[in-house]
């Protein structure tokens, strides 16, 4: 114990010189300013600041990248909270309730209770890291491709429960998401799928393009078809920060959140992800009326939110201790490493400590900062809600149609998200949720290959799902949730037969 | 369905039940169905030509023939059970927004390499403008200008991305003014 | 609006023309203009480092920025288009590598330019070997033992590749080849989830870049049983070379280089050769980069051009062997 306190003030020690600090603050707010840009996600806000950082010490320039990837997410959330815009996976379980609080007037709750969540996750995410981290980089090697694909399934069940609407529906969503994740070159053989011929289409379509066009342009188009959709944003706008009772509904969710995105954050990959929607999943179910969710539970954006940053500090893990980013954020972190001449690898904690534990507790500062800085700009974002709809629609239309281009500097990309724009359109017209495409898209990438990979390894014996001890035990779990879930249903379905 | 706000204009339709009158309008759901149906019938026809390969090679058709399968099930599923209870009635309320919203984003993507900034964030915002009835085309005209302004600002000069701020060659030019 | 929509367009034409007209420069006045740098990958990875540290000096005696383009997509096909259909002027660059130039031209068939006779070359930069890699639980120590292994127990190890079409995953393939061993292929998106499942032993072997594995073979975590190289790395002597571990005529390389469009004035070509090779040359540069596994080659345009074809024979009839479907 008095060796984790040694390591956190000697890190304490790095981090807090006042370059550092300044650096940190400097990311933390650019990175604010341009996530919150809707359609620009994290990635894109990260590449695009990352030329800033080039030119400092090493310590310093990932400080302030790290800094950058904190702001970012949680400027994301805030586009996902006041535009419905989310800019990244993480993001689109925010969305789902914290939009509503805004249409209600408690934009200002969401954004707080996100900033306050999001703190106390960091901070105990933090000490977890400078506690666990060499322990918890054994559950990165432990999970092989077995284990991935049957916690991807898990995910699978959870993204088609977390609706508001028919569970058929949810399933067709989920499926189309997936067939979506599958367009571009084979992980095998190259053979190009679904790409109609179009070379753009090789690699995978971006996510954000997927996520603006489907989401947040369709869902613009749908609230200005009508005059008595849109204005309820404008109507009223409620405290600035979440009230007392508010704040002892979300302390049992930010801890439980905490807990399910910090273990998940660990997982290479964008296992990221599956923190939020377990959250969610989790409070939806021990919640005493779960009709409320989706339709602006403060649970729903405290426990996501939580999740998402004790797994976005997380995610560090295999990075500061194997060497190995867990994601496209830390490969860009890995990049960055290189580029100033710090070694990563699993003796980056004996060669460069200042390196190591100076990081870590910069990501506790980077969090302070984040409430800091957001807790008094609440009150600037709330008044971006007055702007008058007209005038902010042309201006969202613009991010997006930046942000999807720049990416990857193609012009096929801004139109792809105008056809995401009409087809999602058209699928909310139908009575379908953007929320289980979202989210199908992203498991169903990560899904293909585990389980080809997993299929490989054991010669094509569909036994590797239940041999590997893991696999199995989230395998059971899977199965017993549907149980549950599904043994009510059908009772209930029985009973309503019985009484017609 | 939450998301979808009551849509007082179609109240002319009758709300359920008498689905077979003279102006048949399929149910939300129906339409759904079919719309699944497409969908997967497409992504069959297109990924036709794809190995499906076996559990021990897996081909790249596998995953996309099954999801498309399991789509075209979905749909099936959804028209089944559309059949056995009254369902919410079709409604396209108005198609102007989606189509400009999408008109915009097209423009841009076509303007953006040949133009650059100072040009596809004027015409994008304009387009954009057309999607929302309530539009006063004095406020466009100050938003595009000023947005074109920030955009070439921040995205141009500040973080230097290597989107085309004017038309393409202008800096060269631009550069060729000063020699 | 529409008026002014018009004479938006019209001056917008306008300026367009004039930019063309004013472009028509010569050698000595080259570059006029900031260069782009067209990159067949994203922002912030290895090549992208690679492409700034090399274009920095080149920069600065241009007195002209090299900006560069992320392109990433369609095994450098997307990056190298735009290339092919510019200007050739020198104002727009290729920054190549072995997916554009030794891979896509026998890997894609239905391209809108030739990736061969589209280009220029101007130099070729840099080259990495790459390590041959076990996970240490496997109990061999040589390359040999590996191959002898290999032959014992036909498809029993598992190689993994980061990529489908990647250095990465070609140099196993012509391993298979040349030591004509059976091992089972499992495929990665990215090098990071391949290095894991390689530490934790799910697979066994993997051919990655030296400055990536480097650190995993220094912690004792993964096991390099030989560099892909005719020389042994000055980062790692004690690895010695595939030759001097018995397994002939057999190098594989990652390698990087600039091309320009087909027809862009020699002289230009001239100048940007003499730039690039002065950049590399520098202490500066060439250190920065021999610490980061590159070999520095900063070779003519000829001895590049000459390169590309003996890499595109050298890899064609492996891409076939690969069972690679060549399409789109």
């Amino acid at each position: 114990m008095t060796e984790l306190l040694d390591h956190l003030v000697f890190g304490l020690a790095v981090a807090v010189s006042p370059t550092n600090v300044f650096l940190c603050l400097a990311g933390c707010f650019l990175g604010t300013l341009i996530g919150v840009l809707p359609g620009i996600g994290s990635i894109a806000t990260i590449s695009m600041l990352l030329p800033l950082t080039y030119s400092l010490d090493p310590v310093g320039s990932l400080i302030m990248l790290a800094g950058i990837y904190y702001g970012a997410q949680y400027g994301g959330s805030t586009a996902s909270i006041l535009v419905n815009v989310p800019g990244e996976a993480t993001a689109i379980i925010t969305a789902i309730d914290g939009h509503q609080m805004a249409r209600q007037g408690r934009a200002g709750a969401a954004l707080g209770i996100s900033a306050i969540g999001s703190f106390i996750a960091g901070t105990i995410a933090t000490v977890f890291i400078a506690a666990l981290a060499i322990p918890l980089t054994r559950v990165a090697l432990e999970f092989g491709p077995a284990d991935y694909f049957s916690l991807l399934l898990l995910g699978v069940l959870a993204s088609a429960l977390l609706n508001r609407g028919a569970v058929s529906k949810s399933i067709a969503m989920i499926l189309l998401g997936m067939l979506l994740a599958t367009v571009g070159m084979d992980l095998e053989t190259a053979a190009p799928r679904l790409t109609l011929g179009y070379p753009q289409l090789m690699e995978q379509i971006p996510f954000a393009v997927l996520a603006m066009g489907a989401f947040g342009l369709a869902e613009l188009g749908r609230s200005l078809e009508t005059p008595e959709n849109r204005d309820v944003i404008s109507k009223q706008i409620g405290g600035l920060l979440p009230s007392l009772s508010e704040l002892r509904q979300s302390v049992a969710p930010i801890l439980r959140g905490t807990a399910l995105g910090g273990l998940l954050g660990v997982l290479p990959g964008n296992g990221a992800l599956l923190g939020p929607v377990a959250s969610y999943g989790v409070e939806k179910h021990l919640a005493k009326e779960p009709q409320r969710f989706g339709r602006g539970a403060i649970e729903g954006v405290a426990g996501p939110e939580s999740a998402n940053n004790a797994a976005a500090q997380t995610s560090f893990i295999p990075l500061l201790t194997l060497g190995v980013p867990a994601n496209a954020v830390m490969a860009l972190m890995l990049g960055a490493m290189t580029m100033n001449g710090i070694v990563a690898g699993p003796q980056v904690i004996e060669r460069s400590p200042e390196f190591f534990w100076g990081m870590i507790a910069s990501m506790w500062i980077g969090n302070l900062m984040l409430l800091v800085i957001n807790l008094p700009m609440i009150g600037i974002w709330v008044k971006l809600l007055k702007v008058p709809f007209r005038i902010l629609m042309p201006s969202i239309v613009v991010f997006c149609a930046i942000g999807a281009y720049s990416m990857r500097n193609e012009p096929f990309d801004v139109a792809l998200a105008g056809f995401f724009a009409i087809g999602g359109y058209v699928l909310i017209k139908l009575g379908f949720e953007p929320t289980p495409l979202l989210l199908g898209f992203v498991i169903g990438d990560m899904m293909e290959e585990k389980f080809r990979q997993a299929l490989i390894m054991s010669r094509g014996s569909l036994a590797i799902f239940v041999e590997q001890p893991i696999s199995a035990g989230l395998l059971a779990v899977t199965l017993a949730l549907l149980s549950v879930l599904l043994l009510p249903r059908v009772r209930r379905k029985r009973d309503e037969v019985i009484v017609e | 369905m939450g998301s979808v706000l009551p849509n007082k204009d179609t109240s002319s339709v009758p709300e359920n039940g008498a689905t077979e009158a003279k102006s048949w309008v399929p149910t939300q759901d129906f339409a759904a169905g079919i719309a699944l149906l497409a969908l997967g019938g497409f992504a069959l026809y297109q990924g036709a030509s794809l190995p499906a390969g076996s559990l021990n090679a897996v081909g790249p058709g596998l995953l996309p023939r099954g999801l498309a399968f399991g789509i075209v099930f979905m749909g099936v599923l959804i028209i089944l059970l559309d059949f056995t209870r009254p369902g919410e009635q079709l409604g396209f309320v108005n198609l102007r927004p989606p189509i400009f919203i999408f008109a915009a984003l097209m423009a841009f993507a076509l303007t953006i390499k040949p133009l650059g900034l100072l040009g596809a964030v004027p015409i994008t915002v304009g387009l954009a403008g057309f999607a929302s009835a309530e539009t006063q085309w004095r406020e466009i005209v100050v938003l595009a200008a000023v947005l074109t302004v920030a955009c070439i600002a921040v995205f141009g000069y500040l973080l230097t991305l290597s989107i085309p701020v004017g038309p393409s060659g202008s800096a060269a030019a631009f550069a060729a003014l000063w020699k | 609006m529409r008026p002014a929509l018009r004479h938006i367009v019209l001056t917008a034409g306008a300026v367009a023309i004039a930019a063309t007209a004013a472009f028509a420069q010569s050698a000595d006045t080259y570059p006029s203009a900031p260069i782009k740098l067209v990159l067949p990958l994203g922002a912030g990875g290895a090549t992208d480092n690679l492409a700034r540290i090399s274009s920095g000096p080149v920069e600065t005696k241009f007195g002209q920025p090299i900006v560069i383009e992320n392109r990433p997509g369609a095994g450098g096909s997307l990056a190298s288009a735009v290339v092919a259909q510019s200007e050739p002027n020198g104002q727009t660059l290729l920054f190549a590598n072995f997916a554009t130039h030794a891979v896509t031209p026998t890997l894609f068939t239905n391209l809108s330019y030739d990736p061969v006779k589209d280009f220029k070359p101007v130099t070729l930069i840099a080259s990495q070997p790459h390590f041959v890699l076990v996970n240490p639980d496997l109990g061999i120590n040589t390359l040999a033992e590996l191959i002898d292994y290999a032959k014992k127990n036909p498809g029993k190890l598992n190689f993994a590749s980061a990529g489908v079409g990647s250095p990465l995953h070609l140099a196993a393939e012509y391993f298979k080849i040349k030591a004509g061993v059976d091992l089972v292929h499992v495929p990665y998106k990215s090098s990071a989830p391949a290095l894991l499942d390689l530490i934790a032993g799910r697979v066994q072997v993997f051919f990655d870049n030296v400055s990536t594995a480097l650190p995993h073979v220094q912690a004792g975590k993964l096991k390099a049983l030989a560099i892909t190289s005719s020389k042994r790395s000055p980062l790692a002597p004690e690895i010695p070379t595939v030759a001097e571990a018995g397994l002939q005529d057999f190098e594989t390389y990652g390698w990087w280089g600039v091309a320009a469009p087909a027809k862009t004035p020699p002289a230009v070509i001239a100048k940007l050769n003499a730039a690039y090779v002065e950049a590399l040359k520098s202490p500066e540069v060439s250190t920065k980069l021999a610490s980061q596994g590159y070999d520095v080659i900063a070779s003519t345009p000829e001895e590049f051009e000459a390169y590309i074809g003996r890499e595109i024979a050298k890899w064609a009839p492996v891409i076939k062997a690969a069972n690679l479907s060549p399409t789109n």
